[in-house]
């Protein structure tokens, strides 16, 4: 396979722009030196995409993803390492990038047009169908500050359909845009992408991403984080999302404090786990040697719960090895997990099954190629 | 052939200029005329200044075939100097040739002002006001090296003003202070002979007095000055160029 685009070890720096340093730095690049301290926009990233196979960038805001792109695009240059791009570049950067308020539609078309090189009777022949796709209607006379950002974005990705590059490059734009557009968006991208197109994706709906994308390379604070499939790097840029949201969020669980260390879960231990069902093993401690009751339960990585059970609702009492000492020993089986991260979770509860005194948790990954939404594959049947 | 990317650049900028107004299609003309006219009504009404013989007995003509050249000049580099930030929506957004900006605020600035020259030597011309309307083709070379030498300023002044910012706002008395040191409104004759070799110094001078020649005094035949206003046309294009090359595709930084 052919690489259609190479990005090799790209650095981007951004110079800090104090007053007073402009001198300075306008005679050092009419000298010809590169300025290589300031700000670090994005360090040292290299990949590379072929032709057919679509390719995502995934990243927090700031992650330098918009950036990369324009590098890409060739809007802007980076500080060392270079691009290399073979055949025809579409890009749909930013919302109307490169229209003018004042111009009507129809002549921010034809030097937008120009801008990607279709001139003259190619633009007139393809006018007609820009102007159907975007379905702006008698507004293409309008000047463009009339139009609402909706129809700012419609008519650029119309000029977009009309070009069919061989590398489309777009970054969030289908976040704009009505249902229906979107789903006409979505649907010529599919067809774009059949026909052997290749699409360069920046977004922030992971389902997009492993809809439309092979590849992905995620980004954090300007590195290229994790190069892989769309859908493991997908998983993996999610699970770090959950857990950083988890981490801010307390726990929802009420402990009782003042009986806190009256029952515990002394050991938690997952001994196997795969992609249909998992097995653990624990021990909890009673104080004043009661037998207590165990709650298990698995979340996933945000701390969203998928399910939960105590040994009192299963009428399974603990098994007791030693004063105070209870073990327990659970089969979780068959379950129809989805891909993704999750954490298995026991609490220590009274011998009534009503209070919670302690909680324990241990993560765990269900792997797999799956592309549904959710936690679980709830069976089904289409007639 | 001209690339229609630059073609709709050019159209933009001449849009730009004139967009929405009832007069827009006659400012061009209107805008240099009125300009005239003040000037004539200061220096020739008010101030009464005499010309030497030699440049004949309109002040108008002396002053227009002079001073349109230089309007071309400053307001092409004015322009120019703004002309990237103007558009950095196009061009950070884009992958617009960058050169091409100031390129086309300058070209649109002169063919502007030069159609607008023309049309006030005709003018005069067909008054009987003693101007040498062929001269219009006699001046080309001149106009063409003071084209080149806007260019070359327009490009450099383009990247700085982007990078440095105090660019644009020095410009204007510069150039004003330039307007005083070249024999535009005034004959070189009357400086006192002590101070003459400062008017010579400026190279405008040489530009300035060739319009005169051409248009009023003679000899309107290609010469050794167009040689050397060419050159220095050229020289400063070339130079131009070359920092802009440099600073250009950075200047997204600092945008």
């Amino acid at each position: 396979m052919s690489a259609l685009l190479s990005v090799t070890h790209v650095n981007k720096v951004f110079p800090r722009t104090n007053r007073g340093a402009g001198l300075r730095a306008f005679a050092r690049l009419a000298l010809g030196r590169v300025n290589t301290e300031g700000f670090s926009a994005l360090t040292d990233i290299d990949f590379s995409v072929n032709k057919g196979e679509s390719f995502a960038l995934v990243g927090e805001n700031g992650a330098g993803k918009s950036t990369l792109l324009k590098i890409i695009a060739g809007v802007l240059q980076p500080t060392t390492g270079s691009v290399a791009r073979t055949g025809t570049v579409g890009a749909l950067l930013e919302l109307g990038a490169g229209f003018h308020a004042e111009y009507t539609g129809r002549e921010n078309l034809k030097l937008a047009a120009a801008l990607q090189g279709l001139v003259g009777g190619a633009f007139d022949e393809k006018l007609d169908e820009i102007i159907a796709f975007a379905d702006i209607g008698e507004h293409i006379d309008a000047p463009i500050k009339t139009f609402s950002s909706g129809m700012i974005v419609r008519l650029g990705f119309a000029l977009v359909t009309a070009m069919k590059p061989d590398l489309l490059i777009t970054d969030e734009v289908l976040a704009v845009g009505d249902e229906s557009f979107q789903n006409k968006c979505i649907t010529w991208m599919e067809r774009y992408l059949s026909d052997g197109g290749t699409l360069l994706l920046v977004s922030h709906s992971l389902y997009h991403v492993k809809k439309l994308t092979q590849r992905a390379v995620w980004l954090d604070h300007g590195k290229q984080r994790l190069l892989g499939s769309s859908h493991d790097v997908a998983i993996a840029y999610q699970t770090f999302h959950e857990e950083k949201q988890s981490k801010a969020k307390a726990d929802a669980m009420d402990i009782d404090e003042a009986m806190l260390g009256q029952y515990a879960v002394i050991k938690l231990h997952i001994e196997s786990s795969d992609s249909n069902g998992l097995v653990a093993t624990g021990e909890l401690r009673s104080r004043d040697g009661r037998r207590p009751q165990v709650a298990v339960g698995i979340v996933r990585a945000d701390g969203t719960p998928v399910f939960g059970t105590t040994s009192e609702i299963d009428h399974h009492p603990l098994t007791e090895i030693g004063p105070g000492r209870f073990v327990f020993k659970v089969s979780f089986f068959d379950w129809r997990l989805l891909p993704g991260s999750y954490r298995l979770k026991a609490h220590a509860m009274d011998p009534e099954g009503m209070r919670v005194y302690d909680t324990v948790e241990r993560e765990f990954m269900v792997s797999g190629k799956r592309r549904e939404l959710g936690a679980v594959d709830i069976r089904r049947e289409w007639t | 052939m001209i690339s229609p990317l630059f073609r709709a650049l050019v159209e933009r900028e001449f849009k730009n200029r004139f967009l929405g107004g009832v007069l827009s299609p006659i400012w061009w003309l209107v805008q240099p005329l009125l300009q005239l006219a003040v000037y004539a009504l200061v220096f020739s009404v008010f101030l009464k200044i005499q010309l030497p013989e030699k440049y004949g007995t309109s002040y108008l003509a002396f002053l227009a075939v002079g001073l349109w050249p230089w309007i071309a000049f400053t307001e092409s580099v004015t322009r120019g100097a703004g002309s990237l930030i103007q558009q950095g929506a196009l061009i950070t957004k884009t992958q617009l040739p960058r050169a091409w900006v100031p390129l086309a605020t300058v070209s649109v600035s002169f063919s502007l002002h030069f159609a607008a020259l023309c049309v006030i030597v005709l003018l005069l011309a067909s008054l009987g006001l003693g101007i040498n309307a062929w001269g219009i083709f006699a001046s080309l070379p001149t106009w063409f090296a003071l084209y080149l030498a806007a260019l070359g300023v327009a490009w450099f002044v383009s990247v700085a003003q982007v990078v440095i910012r105090d660019v644009e706002p020095m410009l204007g008395p510069l150039l004003f202070l330039m307007t005083f040191l070249a024999p535009i409104q005034y004959a070189i004759e009357i400086i006192p002979k002590d101070f003459r070799a400062y008017v010579y110094a400026n190279p405008f001078t040489h530009a300035i007095e060739r319009m005169h020649e051409v248009f009023l005094t003679g000899p309107a035949l290609p010469g050794l000055t167009d040689m050397y206003l060419l050159l220095g046309g050229a020289a400063t294009a070339l130079l131009g160029y070359v920092v802009f090359k440099r600073v250009a595709p950075h200047v997204d930084d600092y945008l």
